[in-house]
């Protein structure tokens, strides 16, 4: 058919094809049919053509998906709780959560929750909205209250930072998937705009460090994220330099919160059985270890690491696993095991490593941490 | 990545039963792979529809007392489809413009569609795959409210009520932006829908 030729399709012919026709309309349509051969091939080709859209195949969600939606669903509902109970709370924030009941390990966790808007965004007036609201009592925020939030902040930041500094992989799809996988589980994105709100009720003596940190943790987050997407889009590799000078340029506060210890998990703790058995991808397994690191729950680290060696022993992040679980072992302060899991999976003496695996180990874990393992694997060869 | 095909794997010892529970997960096994689907093809990338649609599950639990069994496909998909613009709206430029390359900004009250040759279709596609990336570049060049009512009405087989409930415009609206949609697509994939017509092979499944 040229173009000249091309005539619209009478509106009843769609409500011919969708049957939603009266029994008598319907008879009349197809004697108009059956008259005019034009529309009847107009009429087959439409139906030809919404079964092509009907047989559009059902694109499934990765193996799990009921099970982390129900585990969103339990965060929200502690969340909630911890919210009723502290809301109106007259004292400050933290002590008021500690008080409560939640327990002082937890405290962490839920401080976070509760004042999360964006992330547990459970009481909005109107549900079907894409954008989040809150219902938090105002309660005056103090140094004290934001410190474990700010140190799980800090915590976070630096995972990511030594984690992308460590990227290993040539190919560039699986680059990028890397670094959208450290944001992504991070949750600095969402986390930094909520904390900026509450940095910026300190008072200013305390605010001007923290601030600083936000900020310029803002600008390098930002990169990362045109990084992923303009890579994506412009068909070229993730510009590594960029997004490594854009994270060494934050400056981490010091003072209190440096010395603030976290001791708590601030994630629940993944399903790793579950992803090991019912996916052949090392991405995401490795991903389960990322995950475990960011919410600091070392064991989890160690427990996926393991997994992720038995099911991809050769894997490509292999090396990188082992070194997370080292440094997690050092978090756990087991010093012993981790100098014994080094000795295991990389060799008793530095000459040994292959190139890259000692920076790697000493890439992912603080100065401090490494000099202990250099101590603790001192102490293993006496 | 994809998976083909899941079931939900999840153990029932893992969470008490509860009759709002119960419910609760009857609607995920029903909407699951749809809604998934749905946002999937909007946003072109694994991550981000999971990350939508377990929003949207988390929102549906939330608000279950106030739904009901015929109103809950519009309420799931609006929800899913007001994240996705959301989505869009934040992270511009991504996935709707940047993947497909060929969407378009001007979703005004003019008819936007153009409708070109019937016999333009690209030669040589032979295999399913083939053929449904140029039904997805067909879907992509489309303005967005005449995409958005096919992809509810003729791929997620939403009623015209339910379409309407979710693009919040009226049954009448649909109704006339489906039929342009419709010609559209019909036209585009003129070459094979006539193929079809001869040689009664026409599919996209498996």
């Amino acid at each position: 058919m040229e173009p000249a030729q091309y005539q619209p399709y009478p509106p009843e012919l769609h409500d011919y094809v969708d049957g939603r026709m009266s029994a008598e309309a319907e008879r009349d349509f197809e004697r108009r049919l059956e008259r005019d051969p034009s529309l009847k091939h107009q009429a087959d080709a439409l139906r030809s053509a919404l079964q092509l859209l009907h047989d559009m195949p059902v694109v499934e969600p990765r193996p799990g998906f009921d099970e982390r939606v129900i585990g969103r669903i339990r965060e929200t509902d502690l969340a909630d709780r911890a919210r009723k109970q502290i809301a109106g709370a007259p004292v400050p924030l933290w002590k008021h959560v500690v008080q409560i009941g939640v327990g002082a390990a937890a405290a962490a966790l839920v401080f976070a929750m509760v004042g999360m808007p964006g992330m547990f965004s459970d009481t909005e007036t109107d549900p079907t909205s894409g954008t989040g609201g809150d219902g938090v009592a105002f309660v005056s925020i103090t140094e004290d209250d934001l410190l474990p939030a700010l140190a799980d902040h800090v915590a976070r930041f630096e995972s990511l930072r030594r984690n992308v500094a460590h990227i290993q992989v040539t190919d560039e799809n699986l680059q990028r998937e890397l670094v959208s996988l450290e944001l992504r589980h991070s949750d600095l994105m969402r986390r930094n705009v909520w904390l900026a709100g509450q940095v910026a009720e300190l008072p200013p003596a305390q605010r001007a460090g923290y601030a600083a940190f936000i900020e310029s943790l803002d600008v390098a987050l930002r990169n990362m994220e045109g990084e992923v997407n303009g890579s994506f889009s412009e068909r070229r590799p993730v510009n590594l330099a960029s997004v490594n000078g854009a994270l060494a340029a934050v400056r981490v506060p010091d003072g209190r919160v440096s010395g603030y210890r976290l001791n708590a998990p601030t994630a629940t703790e993944s399903d790793v059985t579950r992803i090991v058995a019912e996916t052949k991808d090392d991405v995401a397994l490795f991903a389960e270890v990322r995950k475990a690191d960011y919410g600091h729950d070392h064991a989890g680290v160690i427990r996926a690491a393991d997994l992720y060696l038995v099911s991809f022993g050769q894997g490509r992040f292999k090396d990188h696993v082992n070194a997370m679980a080292i440094a997690a072992h050092l978090r756990m302060a087991e010093p012993e095991l981790a100098a014994k899991r080094f000795v295991a999976r990389f060799d008793d003496y530095d000459e040994d490593l292959q190139p890259g695996q000692l920076a790697l180990v000493k890439g992912l874990m603080s100065d401090s941490e490494f000099q202990q393992l250099q101590q603790a694997r001192q102490d293993l060869r006496r | 990545m994809l998976a083909a095909k899941t079931t939900s794997t999840r153990p029932a010892s893992q969470v008490k039963a509860s009759p709002r529970m119960d419910r609760f997960e009857r609607y995920l096994e029903k909407f699951r792979g749809p809604i998934y689907t749905y946002v999937f093809r909007l946003v072109r990338d694994d991550s981000t529809a999971e990350d939508i649609c377990q929003e949207t599950f988390v929102r549906l639990y939330k608000e279950l007392d106030r739904i009901r069994d015929e109103t809950a496909s519009a309420w799931l998909y609006r929800v899913a489809r007001n994240l996705v613009t959301d989505f869009v709206r934040k992270k511009k430029p991504v996935t709707f413009t940047v993947l497909r390359g060929r969407a378009r900004d001007d979703d005004d009250e003019q008819p936007t569609l153009q409708f070109e040759h019937p016999g333009r279709g690209p030669v040589g596609i032979t295999t399913n795959n083939e053929l449904r990336e140029l039904i997805d570049e067909t879907l992509a060049a489309m303005s967005p409210k005449f995409r958005d009512v096919i992809e509810l009405v003729d791929v997620q087989r939403l009623t015209h009520d339910e379409a309407a409930q979710v693009l919040e415009c009226s049954v009448k609206t649909v109704s006339a932006r489906l039929a342009r949609a419709r010609e559209f697509f019909t036209n585009r994939l003129a070459r094979f829908v006539d193929q079809g017509n001869e040689d009664g092979e026409i599919g996209v499944s498996g």
